[in-house]
């Protein structure tokens, strides 16, 4: 009875599997032998294996673009950091009016990588809400858009949401009473905050921002357009360009696959960090 | 006394700051579509920009609401099952193949889009098909509907299932009598996760779905970077924003937080 049981669940989870093989890991599996082969050559007709030369093009002429793949999401990924924390702590120890709000407000950035990219470049071009800060400044539109710092905007308001999701998951598990133990000794509020929830929201706070950090990794459109020509170079952007327009499929691929490599480390640091999975 | 009223409004100064700092980018866009600005000024144009949306888009819109819940219906029907046995037995390397059947939700969209792409043009013969589109949104959005099911299966209780089995209720009685009903908000959250998504995903249609269908997303994506300055841009832009909004709206009013699986506020 019991192995009947055991191959009838076996059964249930079988279409799942077959199906994240079959259009997860195969087309995985189908760039990592792309991005040994040369241009086009895979995609049309026969394969023309060369090697590990794709890898050393990416590394020798894209080490920048790896560069800012990396550096920007880390530098929103602190951003989120310094908002979303406190954020969360109100969330989840004060009460709010419009919480709702507040919380269709948060679920809302994850949809709206378009809107992100899109309603930020609007504002900051002419005519937009930021028009007396360049008046006042005396800067240019073009010193705060098509620069890194638009970029790591963009990416900060994409991923706040996942900051202050895994850092209240965190935060709701301490219990008030901890806390009200340190002030009952004698502990005033900044030092009950330094030595007791912090470190005991630690996991949840460094885990969203892996998690943040992973998100932008993949991001595509805030960019290219918040980036313009000289900060969209981040690895996606390439991608895109080198599949779509120059049909070098082979260094696509190599690109993909450093992309890949970076977001699978930092799933599987959140993923144990926070094991949201059970 | 004082000093808690200052504390509680600094506590909404600074909730309203990052309130507006999260949804400036959506309400300028709101914003956008109404007016037209000029060198002089910004005038009000009321819904001149809506009207001059072609017809091809409000086709598009309809064929992304089709691709949405056909999609939501494939990741469900796949994902029932397997979250089922993972809420309700215990096996080895659950652990391991859960972490794996979660990753398709962390590979970005560009790395499965040019995977399933060269997939599908050497192998499957899927490329630019409405089948291959499916399928292929399908798999990466998965996870969405396999986390709020495992999450609502996990938290119902197995004494019900064990009551309608003891009166003698068949396996499928069991399924489509006790447990769907009763995890009917998880499935709700599921399906609007999904369909939300999909709605919204540009990337993997661009990559798989070539010419053969018209979605909103890879249209308004095209408009963004060729045509982005022109007012009835903004107008699309908002069709779909507040397309997603109502559905987000929706899904807060009718499912629970508790069903949210990995986005549990």
């Amino acid at each position: 009875m019991e192995r009947i049981l055991r191959a009838s669940y076996i059964l249930l989870i079988l279409p799942t599997i077959v199906y994240l093989v079959l259009f997860w890991l195969v087309p995985l599996i189908n760039i990592l032998i792309m991005s040994f082969t040369k241009g086009e050559s895979f995609i049309l007709g026969r394969p023309e294996y060369v090697g590990f030369q794709n890898y050393i093009i990416a590394i020798n002429d894209y080490n920048s673009t790896i560069m800012n793949t990396i550096l920007f999401p880390l530098s929103a990924a602190t951003i989120d950091f310094i908002l979303g924390y406190p954020l969360a702590y109100l969330l989840v120890r004060r009460k709010i009016l419009f919480r709702n709000v507040l919380r269709a407000s948060l679920i809302f950035p994850y949809f709206g990588d378009i809107y992100v990219s899109y309603g930020l470049w609007n504002m900051f071009l002419p005519g937009g809400p930021f028009d007396w800060f360049f008046n006042i400044t005396g800067l240019s539109y073009k010193q705060v858009l098509y620069t890194p710092y638009a970029v790591i905007l963009g990416f900060s308001i994409f991923t706040l949401p996942f900051m202050v999701l895994y850092t209240a998951s965190s935060l709701s598990e301490i219990d008030p009473a901890i806390e009200e133990a340190a002030y009952t000794l004698g502990a005033n509020p900044l030092k009950t905050f330094f030595k007791i929830i912090l470190p005991l929201s630690a996991p949840g706070a460094v885990a969203g921002f892996i998690a943040c950090f992973g998100w932008n990794l993949g991001g595509f459109l805030i960019p290219l357009l918040l980036g313009g020509v000289e900060a969209s170079n981040v690895i996606t952007v390439k991608i895109v360009y080198l599949t779509l327009q120059l049909h070098n499929y082979g260094l696509a691929g190599s690109l993909a696959i450093v992309l890949m490599t970076m977001t699978i480390i930092s799933t599987y640091l959140t993923l144990k960090i926070t094991r949201v999975t059970g | 006394m004082k000093h808690k009223y200052s504390q509680v409004l600094l506590k909404y100064i600074y909730l309203a700051l990052v309130v507006f700092f999260i949804l400036s980018p959506f309400i300028f866009i709101l914003y956008r579509s109404f007016t037209y600005r000029t060198y002089w000024g910004v005038s009000f144009v009321g819904l001149k920009f809506y009207k001059e949306i072609p017809q091809t888009y409000w086709r598009a819109l309809v064929n992304s609401l089709i691709v949405g819940l056909l999609v939501s219906v494939i990741d469900f029907v796949i994902a029932f099952p397997a979250a089922f046995v993972l809420a309700r037995y215990e096996f080895k390397y659950k652990r391991i193949l859960t972490a794996l059947l979660v990753a398709p939700m962390f590979t970005p969209d560009i790395v499965a889009g040019v995977g399933l792409a060269s997939t599908y043009i050497r192998y499957y013969g899927l490329y630019a098909t409405f089948l291959g589109t499916l399928l292929g949104l399908a798999s990466t959005s998965y996870p969405m509907m396999l986390l709020p099911l495992f999450a609502s299966l996990r938290t119902l209780d197995p004494i019900y299932e064990d009551v309608a089995k003891t009166l003698g209720a068949r396996p499928h009685q069991v399924i489509i009598k006790v447990v769907l009903p009763l995890i009917g908000p998880g499935i709700f959250s599921g399906f609007v996760l999904t369909f939300v998504w999909c709605l919204n995903n540009y990337l993997l249609p661009l990559f798989i779905t070539g010419p053969a269908i018209d979605l909103l997303a890879v249209k308004l994506y095209s408009d963004i970077r060729w045509w982005g300055l022109l007012g009835r841009v903004a107008g699309e832009a908002s069709v779909l924003q507040i397309a997603t909004f109502i559905i987000v709206l929706l899904y807060l009013k009718f499912a629970g937080a508790k069903y949210q699986g990995g986005f549990a506020l």
